[in-house]
């Protein structure tokens, strides 16, 4: 881990707000970044819920967890005490970014990244939560990388109060997490340097995929600059159907594809996996 | 920009040729002559029997800083040319875009860096960057002696800014060197590049 006293680093001390943890960093890199902890207090064994907000400077796009061509993807990293865990930061659905001549999976302007730190069943007292938060920021005249240091003290014990504003922000970025979705079906024919989708509602289902789009998870299977958009497939309402260019950097057979389908007219973007049989 | 200077970076804008071909691992590499930062001639068909690398550089890149910043690059550059292997650190950024380097420039930024790359090409038009697809900063090209493309890639394996990465990343450059040198195929011969966008 890089030293703390990097200048490139944005000191973020966390001020207990009830049960949020709040704090901003100096601006660097292109964006402000702010922690928001739902709970000032934690129980033994338990998760805490918390989200890391990025506000990026006009102009400006940070990355998603598949970056696309050029980019990277923003990472923490945890400097917990004994027996804390923390989940890997979750990212809402990005937009297609086209940069000169590199395409990207990215995000302007604000974006929620939610994750779960977790006490272990022993835990008691005064804990220092640390890390330290790394990023990507480009426009395009060029490409900044920005750290900040995330911090929080948390109590053992009931929480002494509320701060509801902060729930509702945390409650906010975990609904825009994409979800696996059992209702769907998918199959991915690898065929004359296409993948070919087809995804296919069960029974019961009577959302229409039509118009949505795909970005896959798993990097350099498809290829970014193009746009994947749903279609009506066979126009039952229940099978529908994708085209996508294969990345020139796929392995020739592509064992499995994670991806999200993403669109307005969906209540959250949905997780599907295709496997290979 | 003084008439000489003009004079010479017109000069040294024309004087770039490039051959049709596309660049494709296993296939001819696309053959180029230009004028090197120097005044120089390079071309690499003049190179046959040499091992050739070819690196994208833009040094207000962070990942470019990464690799020029921990001597990375310049380690590469000092072990291989020892080995007999040209380098050749080439710009395509585009005046345009801001990223473009003169030639006194190009050889002083690269000189209080360290860098011990054989020549320095500043291709303002994006001749030679085109021919090759170079689609970022640093975007790596391995050329065997024959003239055949044995490498298009990334630098490395960890797609990251942070110095840190680089003593546990699979270096591509260093393996297919070591297997081009020693006369044997390069294993892993294409892999995405990462870095900052060639500003053409």
């Amino acid at each position: 881990m890089k030293s703390f006293t990097s200048s490139a680093l944005a000191g973020l001390a966390l001020l207990p707000l009830g049960y949020s943890q709040v704090a901003s960093s100096p601006h660097e890199g292109n964006a402000k970044v702010d922690l928001l902890i739902a709970d000032s207090h934690y129980q033994a064994g338990k998760p805490i819920r918390a989200v890391v907000r990025m506000i990026y400077d006009p102009g400006y796009h940070g990355y998603w967890i598949n970056p696309g061509e050029g980019g990277m993807k923003t990472e923490v990293k945890w400097n917990l005490p004994d027996g804390w865990s923390a989940s890997e930061l979750s990212f809402p659905a990005p937009q297609r970014e086209v940069t000169g001549n590199l395409a990207s999976y990215a995000y302007h302007g604000e974006v929620l990244l939610p994750f779960e730190l977790t006490a272990p069943a022993n835990a008691s007292g005064e804990v220092k939560i640390e890390g330290e938060l790394s990023w990507l920021a480009c426009n395009d005249k060029g490409c900044v990388p920005g750290d900040a240091f995330l911090r929080a003290t948390l109590h053992s014990g009931a929480s002494p109060s509320s701060a509801q504003q902060e729930q509702k922000l945390i409650d906010l970025a975990w609904s825009k997490i994409p979800e696996k979705d059992p209702r769907w079906e998918v199959n991915v024919d690898d065929r004359d340097g296409s993948l070919h989708f087809t995804i296919q509602a069960k029974a019961d289902e009577t959302t229409s995929l039509e118009g949505a789009e795909i970005f896959p998870i798993d990097e350099q299977i498809l290829d970014p600059a193009t746009a994947v958009l749903i279609g009506s497939g066979d126009g039952s309402g229940k099978n529908f159907t994708a085209l996508a260019k294969r990345s020139e950097y796929a392995p020739k057979e592509i064992a499995s594809l994670q991806f999200i389908v993403h669109s307005s007219n969906l209540k959250r973007p949905i997780l599907l996996e295709w496997k290979k049989k | 920009m003084t008439a000489k200077n003009m004079f010479t970076a017109m000069v040294s804008a024309i004087s770039i040729s490039i051959s049709a071909n596309a660049a494709e691992v296993g296939k001819a590499a696309p053959d180029f002559s230009a004028k090197d930062a120097k005044g120089t001639d390079v071309s690499l068909a003049a190179l046959k029997g040499k091992v050739v690398v070819l690196e994208w550089v833009n040094h207000g890149c962070p990942f470019v800083v990464k690799h020029y910043g921990s001597k990375n690059m310049q380690k590469l550059q000092e072990t291989y040319t020892g080995k007999g292997v040209v380098w050749i650190t080439i710009n395509s950024g585009s005046k345009a875009s801001g990223s473009y380097t003169d030639d006194a420039t190009f050889i002083k930024m690269s000189e209080e860096k360290g860098s011990k790359a054989s020549h320095l090409i500043a291709d303002e038009s994006g001749t030679i960057g085109k021919a090759y697809d170079a689609k970022v900063t640093p975007h790596m090209f391995v050329i065997d002696a024959k003239g055949v493309l044995a490498y298009n890639g990334a630098i490395d394996s960890k797609k990251s800014t942070d110095v840190a990465d680089i003593a546990g990343a699979e270096n591509y450059v260093v393996k297919a060197l070591d297997a081009v040198l020693a006369d044997k195929p390069v294993e892993t011969a294409k892999t995405e590049p990462y870095g900052c966008g060639v500003k053409y």
